[in-house]
């Protein structure tokens, strides 16, 4: 039995006296339900003494009536509907939403306490400053003038780049879209968040294989999945509503499960076939499956005579997988893999789930596109119960994904050409060159001045680097001066001791976020460090996007709580002090300083033309979070009524104009459905022809389409030389003009003509390519195995050595050097990280509710028995963690064999702990969380993927001695 | 209506624990007492297999036998409830509990038992329906709002089941056929064989 | 003079006890003073209604999902 079910009291929550004191003006729950003695706190025993006004079924039956509000859950992916029952401004409880086609009213011990989140008591409460050591309140106004001033500063001595702007999966799509638009005012890409070290590989891979980087089908359609792949991702617990699917189509399907894992998760517990295989060695446990696939030509011939590109190359390369050196590599057996290999053979549509046990590697972008060539391979692409089900990890990351809060690109995935800001400035109405105006630039290589507008910025994986790097090794004028966490947990980063140096160096540190986080505490600062409360999305409203491309609208359940502001509030009163809110705020209405949210959604509607997040106006998303008992559970399809045919939450791409109605797309490349009723091909995002060959599809084209075979992505001109040109209206016609004329393509023409007349004709606007297994422009075309950094296997370097050293994202970058370095004696054992169900991200939000931390009170390792014995260590000792760079950290031994012999693992959500210390008197008072622990990130080493700079956190080397 | 019952299916449950958090949600359980727990067995082993356990609401409930001062009583639906005015806090009905239902909370500084808690299908107490002190010592009163209890209602993956018998072995029923096999429903031979 | 004081408080006590008794009262306790095995005699649980019931049988359907 897990150690984690102790009960008693010791560490319980304490009396909420000092929160009723304080909040004066706003009803809380505390005091809405003191009176009962079943508040936190109390205890059931000594219920009976109390007397007590409201309960919160009926507000003792009497007048108060209840209201119910839906919401979206803030914690994963899946986008589980919250239904909230309030009275009296007061959130008293919460019921199953069984409308939701999602959820059908499930929740995951996180969802079904999230009421929690949004009331609790241990939230940041007002604006506050480090002042020589000691937190001190202060006024909004006062916070945003003096933050403001010193930002102000910096960019007048060091440039705008030193000041970075990190932001959150957590924000909602407006608040998302405003963030990027924040910091493009500002002058700098020097601004991500959290997708960077979450999915960035999943995003870079799979948009480079086929054209969009997101998932391909939904979680529903799983039920028509006759097998269930699923590799580095433990949806049981990070996804565990994804299980209610999932298990569907095991039951009813008879769909065999397989779960490849270094760990034998909760997921695997449930599997038909667990594959235990070496943490790091993803690429070549896939070539391995398809050494037998190719072997017994089990793979979907004309399916990639017609739609795939480079597959020859990938059989060249697998061809060296034996079933002997898939072995020696990954350490499973040829007999299992081809037992794998012939059960997703034999049982066509299967679906491929993977997660951060196959993004969080210095080669992750070679996992992520090894994934797709087998799905490619077998021809499961485009087809319900097939797919790339790529489950994301927070409640809005697709969302933030696609706005792009990103170093390298502008919303949309526009990049960050001259092009993409001339398309941007026009939505916003703004000056190119007043924007070019606001950026710094340097000296090229060249000796030629280049503009920072057009060049990435730093990652957040890699904000330590740019504190602590040499500023004449960082392509930017200055090293970052200035931190803005804005809904980020920094224990969620790898290399905390470096972070809490860098966190020491810089001047300013600015944490925005409804708790106070690690950022508040980890660092021995005594001053330049503000805590401001932004509200959850409980206390505000908005779109969010789920997993699945489906966007739902979020009510706003509660008035903000204690001082806190919405994040766009906050925006906009950065905005206003850095002196451009009348021209970032020029087309949405202001009131109170807060943005209108449908305003902002209707601004990004007219610019996201790439991916159709243009078709989903408020009022339409609005209309489906009200009418969702009329969405099939399956399709996600809209039966009869006024939504009759549209799929629930308009996924991605939602083509064209609100007024042309598509339906929304759900399954990405469906060639089984016409454009303009969900279908979809590859997209042609790459060219037309490689090396001589033809990069366009084949024969292969969506239902009705009136050019049966491949084609370009759609330009004005294209639509000349077809002679559909005559289907434009006048005003469609005139707005292509004022954008190239024939040059314009359905990227940037901002009426929708384009992308509209394509779609009558039957055709999807960016072109019908294949898709590419060989990716030309990336480090590994074809995606090699390559060792991790701190591999446990000096013996296989020499065949899979990893990248020389380079310089990305305007930072030098170690591959090589650190590989070198064999850590193997000291550090035997591989330590990997991964997620638990009762919490979330860094943990800050949910080590806080008092429901979920009672049911994990211990930051633990999880070791097997074999190594235990070796170390005279027993389930329950404390022990200390070791890592190759001299950190160490100080947890509980879970003795298991849940993990292999000689591989450890880490949950990584706690923090509070650094080093065997404590920081918990650090934290402002009565906000400090429940649970506290060591970082598993403290311990996490160096290490980044060759294309996005996504962090290593699933591969490094550690020792394990009893304390 | 027959009476009613839990059901938890094991191929199902995935220890998500939401059952236990929906029901500290609901009824505003202090920390320290858990009506519901969730018990995992083969804990990271193949064959590992997880159960959400609370009060089975039993026919012939033991808890009633060894009442010292009766303050069990059984409702109509075969919900076992108990009088917290009566209640002792000896401790008798969680020995006697096949499921380790009772709770206890710490009354006073000294580690002395308060007054029994327990899972009550979120059928409240003998109070008023509805009523706050009601509300006070038992929680919400699901039923009588005309809703299943909150932890079943929300379950993640629907391995939980609460309601009338008859219906939740209908559900259960289908999806064994579904299977092509059957695990029984954990813990109904001990709760249930006796009256069904 | 000793047994005079004796029956004062043999008288005393009696009276003592008969207060001590009318302090046993249930009403006034507002709790169950004496007990009948195996019989509940705390206070009594409203039943529910045949809508409630009927209510809840159609609120079963939500757990199946399929």
């Amino acid at each position: 039995m897990l150690r984690k079910k102790t009960s008693g009291v010791a560490n319980g929550p304490q009396s909420s006296s000092f929160i009723s004191k304080a909040t004066g003006s706003v009803v809380d729950r505390r005091a809405f339900l003191r009176g009962s003695g079943l508040a936190i706190g109390g205890l059931a025993g000594a219920a009976a003494l109390v007397g007590s006004n409201v309960t919160p079924s009926q507000a003792a039956g009497s007048s108060v009536a209840s209201v119910i509000k839906k919401s979206v859950c803030t914690h994963c992916s899946v986008g589980c509907t919250i239904v909230a029952e309030v009275q009296n401004g007061v959130w008293t409880g919460q019921e199953p939403g069984w409308d939701s086609p999602i959820n059908l009213g499930a929740h995951c011990a996180k969802g079904a306490s999230v009421r929690e989140t949004a009331s609790g008591e241990r939230r940041l409460k007002y604006p506050m400053k480090l002042a020589g050591g000691k937190w001190v309140r202060m006024s909004w106004d006062d916070a945003i003038d003096e933050i403001g001033d010193q930002m102000l500063d910096i960019r007048g001595k060091s440039g705008p780049d030193s000041v970075y702007w990190l932001g959150s999966a957590k924000h909602s799509n407006e608040q998302a879209y405003l963030f990027r638009k924040l910091y493009a005012y500002w002058g700098s890409n020097n601004g991500d968040h959290q997708a960077r070290i979450c999915h960035s590989t999943t995003v870079a891979g799979v948009a480079n294989t086929w054209g969009y980087g997101a998932m391909t089908n939904s979680y529903n359609d799983i039920h028509n999945s006759k097998a269930i792949f699923i590799i580095g991702g433990n949806p049981a617990e990070a996804h565990p509503v994804s299980l209610m699917h999932i298990l569907k189509a095991k039951e009813q399907n008879n769909a065999p499960v397989i779960v490849c894992d270094p760990r034998f998760t909760r997921t695997a517990a449930h599997a038909d076939e667990y594959v235990r295989f070496r943490p790091g060695a993803d690429v070549a446990l896939i070539w391995g499956i398809m050494w037998h696939i190719f072997e017994n030509k089990w793979e979907d011939k004309e399916f990639i005579r017609q739609r795939v590109y480079g597959m020859e190359d990938v059989m060249t390369e697998v061809k060296k997988w034996t079933p002997a050196e898939t072995e020696r590599v990954t350490g499973v057996p040829g007999k299992q893999l081809r037992r794998v290999a012939k059960i997703m053979a034999n049982n066509r549509p299967g679906t491929f789930i993977w997660c951060m046990g196959g993004t969080q590697h210095t080669n992750g972008n070679n996992n992520t596109r090894a994934y797709c060539a087998l799905q490619l391979a077998l021809g499961n692409m485009g087809t319900a119960g097939g797919g790339a089900n790529i489950f994301r990890g927070h409640c809005n990351v697709q969302g933030a994904t696609d706005f792009c809060v990103l170093s390298h690109s502008l919303p949309g995935y526009y990049g960050l050409s001259a092009g993409a800001w001339k398309h941007w400035s026009r939505v916003w109405g703004e000056d190119v060159n007043w924007l070019k105006g606001r950026f710094a630039s340097v000296k090229g290589k060249d000796g030629k001045t280049k503009s920072l507008m057009n060049s990435k910025g730093i990652p957040v994986s890699r904000w330590i680097d740019g504190v602590l790097e040499n500023k004449d090794n960082i392509d930017q004028p200055d090293n970052l001066r200035a931190m803005v966490f804005w809904g980020h947990a920094p224990n969620s980063q790898t290399r905390m001791k470096e972070m809490k140096t860098a966190m020491e160096k810089l001047d300013l540190m600015v944490v925005i976020d409804p708790y106070p986080t690690v950022s508040a505490v980890l660092s021995d600062r005594t001053d330049g460090v503000y805590l401001l409360p932004a509200t959850t999305q409980f206390e505000t409203y908005g779109s969010v996007t789920a997993s699945n491309r489906s966007l739902q609208w979020r009510e706003k359940i509660i008035e903000p709580s204690f001082d806190s502001l919405p994040d766009h509030t906050i925006i906009y009163k950065f905005a206003k002090k850095f002196g451009f809110a009348d021209r970032m705020f020029r087309k949405i209405k202001v009131t109170n300083d807060e943005p209108l949210v449908e305003d902002v959604t209707r601004e990004f509607n007219g610019g996201m033309w790439t991916i159709g997040y243009t078709g989903q106006s408020p009022e339409r998303i609005k209309a489906h979070m009200a009418n969702q008992h009329v969405f099939d559970r399956t399709t996600l399809q809209a039966v009869g009524g006024k939504l009759d045919g549209e799929y629930y939450g308009l996924p991605w791409p939602c083509w064209g104009t609100a007024e042309m109605g598509h339906p929304g797309t759900p399954l990405l490349y469906d060639t089984s459905k016409p454009v303009a009723e969900g279908g979809l091909c590859f997209r042609a995002r790459f060219g037309v022809e490689h090396e001589g060959n033809n990069l366009l599809a084949e024969g292969s084209y969506p239902v009705g389409s009136e050019i049966k075979d491949g084609y370009p992505q759609f330009t004005m001109g294209m639509l000349k030389k077809l002679g559909w040109d005559g289907d434009l209206t006048a005003d469609e016609r005139a707005a292509i003009k004022r954008v190239g004329g024939d040059k314009a393509n359905w990227k940037v023409d901002l009426s929708g003509g384009i992308q509209r007349v394509a779609i009558k004709h039957g055709c999807a606007p960016f072109g019908n390519a294949k898709a590419r297994v060989k990716v030309w422009t990336f480090p590994d075309p074809i995606p090699l195995h390559r060792e991790p950094l701190y591999t446990s296997r000096r013996d296989l370097v020499a065949d899979y050595p990893t990248y020389s050293d380079r310089k990305l994202y305007r930072l030098p970058t170690l591959y090589k050097s650190i590989q070198d370095v064999d850590h193997t004696a000291k550090y035997p054992m591989i330590l990997t990280s991964g997620r638990l169900v009762e919490y979330e991200g860094g943990g800050d939000e949910t080590r806080s509710n008092p429901w979920l931390a009672e049911l994990q009170q211990d930051m633990f390792v999880e070791m097997n028995p074999f190594d235990a014995n070796g170390k005279d260590i027993r389930d329950g000792d404390m022990v200390w963690v070791k890592t190759p760079e001299g950190a160490q950290i100080k947890v509980m031994a879970q003795v298991t064999e849940r993990v292999a012999r000689g591989v450890a693992f880490l949950p990584f959500h706690f923090g509070g702990h650094m080093e065997g210390k404590d920081l918990r008197s650090k934290y402002p008072g009565g906000s400090d969380p429940y649970v506290l622990g060591e970082s598993a990130n403290t311990a996490f080493t160096y290490g980044y993927d060759s294309v996005t700079l996504m962090q290593e956190s699933k591969c490094s080397l550690c020792t394990i001695e009893r304390v | 209506m027959a009476r009613m019952k839990f059901l938890c299916d094991a191929e199902r449950c995935i220890e998500c624990n939401a059952c236990v958090t929906a029901c500290k949600n609901e009824h505003e359980v202090p920390w320290g007492v858990n009506r519901r727990r969730v018990v995992t067995i083969q804990d990271g082993k193949p064959g590992e297999r997880s159960i959400s356990v609370a009060c089975m609401h039993c026919s012939d409930a033991p808890c009633m036998a060894v009442c010292p001062v009766d303050c069990f009583y059984q409702t109509d639906q075969g919900v076992v409830l108990h009088s917290k005015d009566l209640c002792i806090g000896c401790g008798y009905c969680f020995y006697a509990c096949p499921f380790g239902a009772p709770q206890y909370p710490q009354a006073g500084n000294y580690g002395s038992r308060g007054k029994m808690d327990k899972c009550t299908f979120c059928a409240g107490g003998p109070e008023d329906d509805m009523s706050s002190s009601e509300f006070q010592k038992y929680g919400r009163n699901r039923l009588a709002e005309g809703k299943l209890p909150i932890c079943a209602e929300m379950c993640s993956t629907k391995a939980l089941l609460a309601g009338d018998g008859d219906q939740v072995s209908n559900i259960f029923r289908e999806r064994i056929v579904a299977r092509g096999f059957g695990s029984g429903a954990w813990g109904w031979g001990t709760a249930y064989s006796i009256k069904g | 003079m000793i047994a005079i004081i004796r029956k004062f408080f043999v008288f005393l006590s009696l009276l003592a006890l008969s207060f001590g008794l009318i302090a046993c009262a249930e009403e006034e306790q507002n709790r169950v003073l004496s007990y009948e095995k195996g019989t509940y005699l705390g206070q009594e649980d409203q039943k529910l209604t045949e809508a409630q019931l009927r209510q809840l049988v159609l609120r079963s359907k939500g757990q199946s999902a399929d």
